[in-house]
């Protein structure tokens, strides 16, 4: 994801190293879903903020399968189209589970970098 | 591996994303076309993400291989003894296979070196049956301006030229050829020109006499000196220009020759093949054309056929008898695709090639057997490793291809050290089929098509001795893999596994290569041990070239005359005589015999070998005579003249009566017989005794013709040759001096086919028992160990050491005796194919057979005897403790 549309990123929010395979995670806990889908669940869900350039969701789906956190299945779409559907495993629930975790806790230390007082109120 | 299906995919789920997308958009108001582009805006650059995607799958792909092969090559340090067997059992199949094949690509199917191969074609007479391909001047000629197909028609002959070298005269192999030849080839010299019709006129072109020369003549002579070109050279007594310098790697359009000098077809009349131009009876010529662009092999052939009677009635050999004739009319000229040349090797050395190939791949087969074997063995030993890595997750196809990218490893590896055996030991075959006279140089370096061979030979081995043990290894259920330590004190032997299986197999085939080398050897054994007829112990040769002798008739025996004097005088000589053809070289000068005046000899009784000899020759040679005396001085030109004959054509003339003193007519002279000597060997050993006609060469007018000097001596050739050399210095002088030999030398070469086959089959054979021995070892090392629990048990509770040793050895004997079995059959089933290349051996010979299993069994008793003399030594406690 080197080439930026320069237009856009400043609107744009970048997705850190590896987010990208977590939110994959994330919306397949819900069911299968082919590509396109899985690319405009990432855009609602996060308001529109996270602009993910619809295509590096590609490699990062094939990179899930090789790891064996998702698998695709051939399947017809609700326009009667044939698709690829892609699945969480039920290691990919597990690797979901344990990146779910890890990211709050890096979210809550940033948190607490950026803005201590939020913190202590809290606690 | 299905890299084109997810190719595919990933192609339609792009197309798919963007089709949404845009229809999308559309739905939000866009125009299609905005529609389309924002789409494909939003999904990114499609060539790049494609590119990002397929890196994930190569990764995958060469990751796990490369996970495959370092884990392999850690098991195969792990297991030294074991690598290093089964990397030379292989080498030694695959290097052999490498080896036989290598020969059979350079001579059967390596192109020549020239543009455009498959444009040549080989031309011969045919008349229906096997081809002959030495022609006539007037055939080749006739051929040349009657057909339309190819662009060019050229043909040679060998000849050994005589030239100058550092004042001794000397022999150069050479050929004489069309003025086409060259472009026919279509190969250019490196320096200087080829020769073309317009040099090829009798007596020399417009430049007088050319040739060309070789790129290995030209740095022995010239030491690469490009002013060579233009220089003078004698070739037999005759000026020559060099015009030229041909590359390296010419040798002409004959495999297996490598001619030094290339001379124009028609100066053939003023060297030593006069007469052979206009002879319509000489032999002499091989004969190739290339064709026109367009024209098909076959419509070459067809057009050849049409025009063949007209050109065989224009070359008819009207100064042969008319029988001879009508058979040449009868044949057609023919013309075949011949990319790879003529050679004439070929017909000598394909049949055995293929034989030596068939052994090779079952020598290969066997090693694959052993392999398999010993794969099992030792998978059976890492039962509980792959146990494990089921019950962990791995998946059964990924452990099979883990399995079999060891195997194709060690194959591999295998095949690499094969190469360099394959090297070393291709150049000692051709040593095995060469001929002193017409030396063989082939080039066997691999090409691409031997180095494919050898390639697939290692894939397909390591596939075929890996898959059915990887199969096997994976099969067991995760349970009883974890579970197998408890087996063991029960111990089940599974004696209809596919190991036992191979080891019958591997026993049969076995067999079958004792078998063969055993009628390979005692063929030749028994060719080695028959009486030619003559002595050939201590028997000295030793030729002169005189063709180019200015003497004529009586003159020209005078020559000889005078230097078997001088031999017969030297120093440790006992005889010596003279001979035309040396026996056991396939050379033959046969003609029909008949009765003056007697009765019609049946046809099948006519036809005798005849020899010019001289003085003592029998005496000398220790060839018996039965009744009469030897040739002498008297039996001269202007005597009566006599022959001797052998006993057998005695017989099948004379019948019980003697025929000394009766006359026989062969060709225009009448013969009185003054001897009748045993019958000896003439063509070659294989050959039965011919009926034979000696005659004196005093008496001979036949022109030319170079007599060899044979001198019975213990004194060696050593100490001949030096008084030789001096003998023809002073009464011939510049004659050169021809072969030199022994008559026990050329017989053994005249064997070198059967020397060839008898010493391989026998390598084979003994390699074959080899790994037959260390395939027996393995299985029954290992059953001993797996079994060590239950033997230790029963020797507890009484087991005798020979209960125990027969317990070990049982299941074995039983399947080498199938296989002994299995195997026999198959020598019975297959022996007659080779039964041509057997000499005094019935191919089915039973004492053959019986060695051959006799062997089979010492090896496998004595493989079986380590494992079960270990198993009865065993301590029970020490065996049982171990559990």
């Amino acid at each position: 994801m080197s080439t930026k549309d320069p237009r856009s990123a400043q609107e744009k929010v970048e997705l850190l190293q590896g987010t990208l395979d977590l939110l994959i995670l994330r919306t397949l806990v819900l069911g299968r879903a082919h590509g396109h889908a899985i690319a405009q669940a990432i855009e609602r869900n996060s308001d529109d903020v996270l602009q993910v350039e619809q295509g590096s969701l590609y490699p990062a789906l094939h990179r899930l399968i090789k790891r064996g956190w998702i698998s695709a299945e051939e399947g017809t779409s609700e326009n009667n189209r044939r698709a690829k559907f892609y699945r969480l495993t039920a290691k990919g629930r597990k690797q979901l589970a344990l990146e779910t975790t890890k990211w709050d806790k890096f979210a809550r230390a940033i948190a607490g970098v950026l803005r201590p007082a939020d913190q202590e109120s809290e606690s | 591996m299905n890299r084109k299906r997810l190719e595919e995919e990933m192609e339609r789920d792009f197309r798919e994303h963007i089709e949404r997308e845009t229809e999308e958009n559309i739905e939000r108001g866009m125009t299609p076309g905005e529609a389309r582009h924002a789409a494909h805006r939003k999904f990114g650059n499609v060539a790049r993400l494609k590119e990002e995607t397929r890196s994930v799958w190569t990764w995958r792909w060469l990751d796990e291989l490369s996970q495959d092969l370092r884990y392999a090559f850690r098991t195969l340090r792990k297991n030294r003894s074991f690598a290093a067997v089964a990397v030379l059992s292989l080498a030694l199949g695959i290097g052999a296979n490498t080896a036989i094949f290598s020969l059979i690509d350079s001579l059967l199917l390596r192109p020549l070196p020239v543009p455009h191969p498959e444009q040549l074609v080989t031309l011969d007479l045919w008349n229906g049956g096997r081809g002959q391909a030495s022609i006539t001047y007037p055939i080749f000629d006739e051929t040349r301006s009657r057909n339309k197909v190819f662009a060019q028609t050229f043909a040679w002959g060998g000849h050994d030229f005589q030239t100058l070298i550092d004042g001794e005269t000397v022999h150069v192999q050479g050929a004489l050829a069309s003025g086409d030849y060259f472009t026919g080839l279509g190969v250019p010299a490196i320096i200087g020109r080829t020769f073309t019709p317009n040099d090829d006129k009798l007596g020399g072109g417009p430049n007088g006499p050319v040739a060309v020369i070789s790129d290995a003549f030209w740095a022995r002579q010239f030491q690469r000196n490009p002013a060579a070109v233009g220089r003078a050279i004698t070739l037999d007594q005759v000026q020559f220009t060099i015009i030229g310098v041909m590359p390296g790697n010419f040798f002409g359009a004959e495999p297996g020759t490598a001619p030094e000098i290339w001379a124009p077809l028609l100066l053939a009349e003023r060297l030593g093949e006069g007469g052979c131009i206009r002879s319509r009876s000489c032999w002499f010529l091989i004969s190739m054309g290339r064709m026109k662009p367009g024209i098909s092999a076959q419509a070459a052939a067809a057009q050849l056929r049409v025009v063949s009677p007209e050109l065989m009635k224009a070359a008819e050999p009207v100064d042969l008898n008319m029988q001879f004739r009508k058979r040449f009319l009868g044949m057609q000229m023919r013309s075949q695709p011949g990319p790879a040349g003529f050679s004439s090797l070929r017909q000598r050395f394909s049949n055995p090639l293929l034989i030596l190939m068939i052994l090779v791949g079952v020598v290969l087969l066997i090693a694959c057997a052993n392999m398999a074997n010993l794969l099992i063995a030792r998978s059976a030993a890492r039962h509980r490793e792959t146990a494990v890595r089921l019950a962990i997750g791995a998946g059964r196809w990924r452990l099979i291809r883990q399995l079999l990218t060891e195997s194709v490893l060690i194959s591999a590896i295998g095949a690499a050290l094969g190469l360099a055996f394959a090297e070393w030991s291709v150049r000692l075959l051709v040593g095995f089929m060469q001929l002193r006279r017409s030396p063989i140089s082939l080039d066997v370096n691999p090409d691409w098509r031997v180095l494919a061979f050898t390639a697939s030979a290692a894939i397909l081995t390591g596939l075929l001795f890996g898959l059915f043990p990887a199969l096997q290894a994976t099969r067991l259920g995760i349970n009883i893999g974890l579970k197998q330590r408890a087996q063991n004190v029960v111990g089940a032997p599974d004696r209809f596994g596919v190991g036992r299986v191979l080891l019958g197999g591997q026993v049969a085939l076995s067999v079958l290569l004792v078998a063969g080398s055993g009628l390979f050897a005692g063929s030749l054994l028994n060719l080695w041990t028959l009486n030619p007829g003559f002595n050939p112990r201590n028997l000295l040769l030793i030729g002169i070239d005189t063709d180019k002798r200015p003497e004529k008739g009586a003159a020209f025996g005078a020559i000889y005359s005078r230097l078997l004097n001088r031999v017969n005088s030297f120093p440790g000589v006992k005889s010596a005589s003279l001979l035309l053809i040396t026996p056991t070289t396939n050379f033959e000068w046969d003609d029909d015999v008949s009765l003056p005046g007697g009765p019609e000899i049946p046809p099948p009784l006519r036809d005798t070998m005849v020899n010019l000899v001289g003085p003592r020759y029998f005496e000398t040679m220790q060839t018996p005579l039965l009744t009469g005396r030897e040739f002498n001085e008297h039996d001269s030109a202007t005597a009566e003249k006599v022959g001797i004959i052998s006993e057998k054509a005695a017989r099948s003339w004379f019948g019980g009566k003697s025929p000394i003193g009766e006359h026989i007519q062969f060709e225009k002279s009448v013969i009185r017989i003054i001897a009748v000597s045993g019958d000896a060997k003439y063509l070659s050993l294989r050959e039965p005794d011919p009926l034979a006609l000696y005659l004196c060469y005093l008496q001979n007018d036949t022109p030319g013709g170079s007599l060899s000097f044979v001198i019975r001596s213990d004194a060696g050739i050593a100490s001949i040759y030096p008084a030789f050399r001096t003998a023809v210095k002073q009464i011939v002088p510049g004659t050169p001096i021809g072969e030199v030999t022994t008559m026990e030398d050329q017989v053994k070469e005249s064997l070198g086919q059967e020397r060839l086959m008898a010493s391989l089959s026998i390598f084979f054979g003994v390699l074959a028992l080899l790994l037959t021995c260390i395939g027996l070892y393995g299985i029954l090392s290992y059953s001993v160990a797996r079994r060590q629990a239950e033997i230790g048990l029963r020797v507890a509770i009484g087991a005798s050491r020979s209960n125990v040793i027969w317990l070990v050895l049982r299941d074995t004997l039983w399947h080498v005796v199938v296989g002994a079995g299995v195997g026999v059959g198959a020598v019975v089933a297959t022996s007659r194919f080779v039964a041509s290349f057997l000499y005094g051996v019935k191919p089915n010979d039973p004492w053959t057979l019986a060695l051959a299993v006799a062997a089979l069994a010492a090896v496998a008793f004595g493989a079986a005897w380590i494992p079960a003399r270990r198993a009865a030594r065993l301590d029970p406690m020490v065996a049982l403790r171990d559990e």
